[in-house]
């Protein structure tokens, strides 16, 4: 919303004070102005001008003398209904105008000293492109513009609207002089709206709710005998500075009466409508022709307005038929000034893509006592500006039933709430300012609540200490720190697990943390081949190929490989985020998923490598052991490479996976350069048990490291030969670790040879040569029982 | 005793020890004068020859001579060990020492990670614990819980991504709010970082996905002047340096009242620049003493507990913190733009 200072300065004195001044007190005590915009400083250029004779140059051109009093000026005009004695604005030489400045213009011989402006040129409304033409007695040749209609000099506030969502009194400017003058103590001076009306017209509007009709008051009333002119310049420049189109006298004061009340008006055309006026909701398949000449489709439930036929003829609160608009012609009007349910009105205009200025003001829930005021407003402007009009008597339909709250708080209350030790003299005041009726007995108050100010918003005491604060200063409260109890911080096992994996997967193992978006791009899934099952999908997703959440987070990872392969030779990368999933129940996940890629990189160092970072980052959490087995049996995934995987298991539970990327993907996508993906599951990884720390004795006798080289057939795989070692049991064992493999098609062809650790010792001797080849022979004996050979 | 001989041989194993250049010399020379086959046994060798008075008499003079060589000699070891010391530091090692070295392959957490890690702990630090919820949010925590009932206007305020069963990705932080006072009640000190979705046409400054980061006490007696000193400790903390802060009023249906909490603008300390379009003050935390009814709903009696709510917005101070001119930069993915993070740990 736009807010005029020459507006608001009808009501509360202004002029002498700093816009900007305005703008900051607004914004710290009521609500926030964005902007101060200045409008109609170039018009202090802007001459009356006098024609003094006319030429014609050629078609459609003329070629004027005019008189600024005591210089005369030629200018070529297109206008050329103008005739001499017209006064009109004239631009003259070499004034900066619109950001450019004004030069001569010279046409065949004619020169052109200064241009004559249309009301568009000087931007004080929208109206016609022809010559404005200065019909005011009081205009003299040679005076500013601006002398003779100081309102085209104004100032505007611009409001940002969402911070008077819940204030409907703010959405008139007469709420903000009621505000300004509570803020700067300055005298409010009241609406006109007391004009005695002339009730010569019958019959009066027959206004008829139906039962839940969604309307809580309407008020009408037959208004005869206008001349819909254009409106006075004043109102025009007023309604333009802020916003709004102007078109004819009953329209733009029916803007005019909203724009300063807040109250929304409907204008019918009395000759097309009658006397009849019945609102009801609207049945299933009703179609409207609104007044912006579009057939629109209104939402069952709808309020509706109707005819005594019960044809609609307004879409109650959003928009007006066209059949019963205003137009030039218009001299006889049904007014209606109503209250219609916020929830009808925000879901029809929701639901019919029409915002409208009336259909976001009746959604903040108006209070139905503003219908009073508006439609006498509406009247006593009329009636003032035009003495011949003929009103009938108003009908007021009211089943409203609202009552102001009265609320009671105590002085100790508004003190502990602010942590200010506020007067009782302090309170008081900023209450009276505010328009508060209060007593105050035993430090209590008792508050009653304007007329004007919306229950929704003052209902309790909290409601009213933000008025008392809000005026009081918030900048005026000293910060006090609260004196808390001690207690214990909780610990939050998932965001320590989640920062645990990010340190140590960026600062010990060098991967690159990256976060996308929670969707995925099913051009990217299409070319990957993946075919995710049952995804949560999005109702209202910004495009057709961003409809799925992620069920994993890889697919975007692969994306950004090949954007990132572009500029990097390798690189790690993970993220770690929610995934999504949509079986009997909702699902949502912490997941853990990441990929290493090296252009020309040996693969198993690669994978070794992921292996490394994911088994030290879980090992390191909680100290438990993980185990890698062969292959991967979850859901599939195109990505995975279906002979060399392993999954990621602790304590028996399935934790994720690694594998090299499928061959398919990589020779599609990546030129076939070896990447290795790994996804994780975090909720897993929080939910391992930690396996505590123990202290263990150094040996008192000296153990022995003896190597086993094991040969088995490459089928075998290391986990088999891994069973078996560990299947050998022997009090003297200690520990036993895998070293390295060993492969060589000539001397072991289709084996691999592994090189195993074994530690032998005992708690009570040193063990002698005997016992030593002893083991041996058994452990030697146990591998060949079990099929593998040794080197 | 002291025969002509032995007075030529002392003195030229003095001058011997005092001139030895280096350890190895002084070695030789000790064996020479003390070892095992040294001038000093030879010397005691011919104590044979004495008799009586004069067996001791020389007996003693050899000692005094193997003392006195023996300290000449430890003296010169030592003066040597020293003189060595210092060749050693003089003549500095082979390799110029200033050559750089390649640090391991180091990687980065996200700048965002950075941030929240930092508030986490100066928020732990204050005695607050980090809660979390889903971003999957139901309308109930997301909306009907916070005082904001079907087809209230400040839904609109939200575009909000609906989900096909139902739920909704939720829009903002606030939902722990009232699912932190169902599982903790009151007293209540938390804080809440996420990820919230708008569904909004994304720019430079816009995003449809962002960071928040929401804030939570509950006590008794808690006051708007509470409010002001936690969240100036807090941004003094999170800027490293004292920061000025107002208060002004704001709406959030949650709140009650509701703020907007400006900050002085870092840039111009408040003389107005351009990042705070000439107003010297930067609007970064909505807040506000939370709402009876949200109290309420989360199982907590309003009129024995008071307390205010914030809502940080993560993504903008990162992008604060670190020059970011774009918002879009934070999902984008492109390595390139996250190297500058490699040396913050």
């Amino acid at each position: 919303m736009l807010l005029s200072l020459n507006w608001l300065d009808k009501y509360v004195p202004l002029k002498d004070l700093d816009p900007n001044d305005v703008m900051h007190k607004l914004t710290l005590h009521t609500a926030e102005i964005e902007e101060v915009i200045e409008k109609g400083a170039e018009l202090d250029q802007v001459l009356v001008a006098e024609i003094v004779e006319v030429n014609s140059m050629k078609p459609g051109y003329h070629f004027l003398t005019i008189s600024t009093g005591n210089a005369s000026h030629k200018v070529i005009c297109t206008d050329t209904s103008l005739e001499a004695g017209d006064k009109v604005p004239y631009a003259p030489l070499n004034t900066v105008f619109g950001g450019k400045t004004t030069a001569t213009k010279t046409i065949d011989t004619y020169t052109s000293e200064g241009f004559l402006l249309s009301e568009q040129e000087m931007d004080i409304s929208t109206n016609e492109s022809v010559v404005f033409h200065i019909d005011d007695v009081r205009a003299k040749p040679g005076m500013k513009i601006t002398e003779l209609y100081p309102f085209l000099k104004d100032t505007l506030l611009k409001l940002d609207n969402k911070s008077v969502t819940h204030r409907p009194d703010l959405w008139g400017i007469y709420g903000f002089a009621r505000e300004l003058s509570a803020i700067y103590k300055r005298e409010l001076k009241p609406l006109d709206t007391e004009l005695k009306l002339k009730t010569m017209v019958t019959p009066a509007p027959v206004i008829t709710l139906e039962k839940n009709s969604g309307c809580n008051r309407y008020q009408g009333i037959i208004i005869k005998n206008i001349i819909n002119a254009a409106a006075p310049l004043e109102i025009r420049t007023l309604l333009h500075y802020s916003g709004y189109a102007t078109l004819n006298l009953i329209v733009d004061l029916a803007n005019y009466v909203m724009v300063e009340t807040g109250q929304p008006l409907h204008t019918f055309d009395y000759d097309q409508i009658g006397n009849v006026i019945i609102v009801d909701r609207a049945k299933e398949g009703v179609k409207v022709k609104t007044l912006d000449g579009e057939t629109a489709d209104v939402p069952a439930n709808s309020v509706l307005i109707q005819n005594k036929d019960r044809q609609p003829i307004a879409v109650a609160g959003v928009i007006g038929g066209d059949e019963s608009k205003i137009v030039s012609s218009t001299a006889a009007v049904l007014l209606e000034s109503a209250n219609f349910d916020a929830t009808s009105i925000r879901t029809t205009a929701n639901s019919m893509k029409r915002r409208t200025e009336a259909s976001n003001r009746f959604e903040k829930s108006l209070t139905p006592a503003l219908t009073d005021t508006g439609l006498k407003r509406f009247c006593t402007m009329l009636g003032r500006m035009q003495e011949q009009v003929e009103f009938s008597e108003i009908t007021d339909v009211d089943v409203s039933n609202t009552k102001q709250p009265e609320i009671s708080f105590k002085l100790d209350f508004a003190r502990k709430f602010s942590g200010v030790e506020l007067e009782h003299g302090t309170i008081s005041d900023i209450l009276n300012r505010l328009g508060f009726e209060h007593t105050y007995k035993n430090e209590t108050y008792n508050v009653k609540v304007p007329w004007y100010r919306s229950p929704k918003d003052i209902s309790t005491p909290p409601d009213l200490m933000e008025e008392i604060a809000r005026i009081y200063g918030y900048d005026n409260i000293v910060p006090l720190a609260p004196a808390f109890k001690m207690a214990p911080v909780l610990p939050n096992t998932t965001s320590e697990t989640e920062y645990h994996i990010r340190r140590v997967m960026s600062y010990v193992f060098g991967y690159v943390e990256l976060r996308t978006y929670a969707w995925h791009d099913n051009r990217w899934l299409s070319q990957i081949n993946y075919q995710p099952q049952n995804t949560v999908r999005l109702v209202n997703p910004r495009s057709v190929f961003h409809d799925q959440m992620k069920d994993t987070l890889v697919p975007a990872l692969l994306e950004l490989a090949e954007f990132n392969l572009r500029h990097h030779e390798k690189a790690g990368m993970y993220e770690l985020s929610s995934i999504f999933k949509q079986t009997d129940v909702a699902v949502e996940k912490k997941s853990f998923a990441g990929l290493l890629f090296q252009k020309g990189g040996d693969l198993p160092n690669m994978f070794f490598s992921a292996k490394e970072a994911i088994g030290y980052t879980i090992k390191g959490l909680k100290n438990a052991e993980i185990e890698f087995r062969d292959g991967y049996e979850g859901e599939p995934r195109p990505w995975i490479n279906k002979t060399s995987s392993v999954s990621v298991y602790v304590q028996n539970n399935f934790i994720g996976y690694i594998s090299p990327l499928s061959a398919r993907l990589g020779k599609k996508l990546f030129n076939d350069e070896p990447m290795v993906v790994f996804e994780l599951d975090v909720d897993a990884i929080r939910d391992i048990q930690p396996v505590k720390l123990s202290y263990l004795a150094p040996p008192q006798f000296p153990s022995v490291k003896l190597e086993f080289n094991i040969v088995a057939a490459e089928k075998e795989k290391y986990n088999r030969v891994l069973q078996v070692v560990n299947g050998f049991s022997n009090p003297y064992i200690k520990r036993t670790q895998f070293k390295e493999f060993y492969r060589d098609e000539k001397r072991l062809p289709g084996q691999t040879s592994y090189l195993f650790m074994v530690e032998i010792g005992s708690d009570e001797k040193t063990l002698d040569s005997n016992e030593i080849n002893q083991f041996k022979d058994q452990f030697i004996e146990h591998i060949k029982t079990e099929g593998l050979q040794l080197r | 005793m002291y025969t002509q001989e032995v007075e030529a041989t002392l003195e030229q194993y003095r001058n011997a020890v005092n001139n030895a250049r280096s350890e190895e010399e002084m070695q030789g020379l000790y064996s020479q004068i003390l070892g095992k086959n040294g001038w000093i046994r030879k010397l005691m060798g011919n104590i044979k020859n004495f008799e009586g008075d004069e067996k001791k008499e020389y007996g003693q003079v050899v000692n005094t001579l193997k003392e006195q060589l023996s300290a000449l000699i430890t003296q010169r070891q030592q003066e040597l060990v020293e003189k060595s010391i210092l060749d050693t530091e003089e003549q500095g090692t082979e390799v110029d020492l200033a050559m750089p070295v390649e640090f391991r392959e180091k990687g980065m957490m996200h700048p965002l990670s950075i941030i929240e890690q930092s508030i986490i702990k100066t928020f732990t630090g204050l005695g607050f614990t980090v809660v979390t919820g889903p971003e999957m949010e139901t309308d109930y925590y997301n909306f009907q819980a916070l005082n904001i009932p079907e087809d209230h206007p400040a839904r609109d305020m939200q575009d909000t991504f609906w989900l096909s069963n139902g739920r909704l990705l939720r829009t903002h932080t606030s939902p722990c709010q009232v699912r932190a006072m169902e599982k903790l009640g009151a007293p209540l000190r938390i804080i809440a970082p996420g990820r919230v979705f708008r569904n909004e046409t994304s720019d430079a400054s816009h995003e449809n996905t962002f960071h928040q980061l929401e804030g939570l006490v509950i006590d008794e007696n808690i006051s708007i002047a509470n409010l002001i000193y936690v969240m100036k400790t807090l941004l003094s903390e999170v800027f490293e340096k004292n920061v000025k802060v107002r208060l002004r009023p704001g709406y959030f249906p949650f709140v009650e009242p509701g703020f907007e909490l400006d900050l002085n603008c870092l840039i111009c300390d408040g003389a107005g620049c351009q990042t705070c379009k000439q107003s010297g003050w930067i609007e970064l935390v909505p807040c506000g003493m939370v709402h009876r009814n949200v109290l309420t709903m989360g199982g907590i009696d309003p009129d024995k507990y008071s307390g205010f709510a914030f809502g940080l917005g993560l993504s903008r101070l990162v992008m604060m913190k670190y020059n970011i001119p774009d918002v879009r930069m934070i999902n984008r993915g492109d390595i390139r733009e996250l190297e500058p993070f490699k040396t913050i740990i």
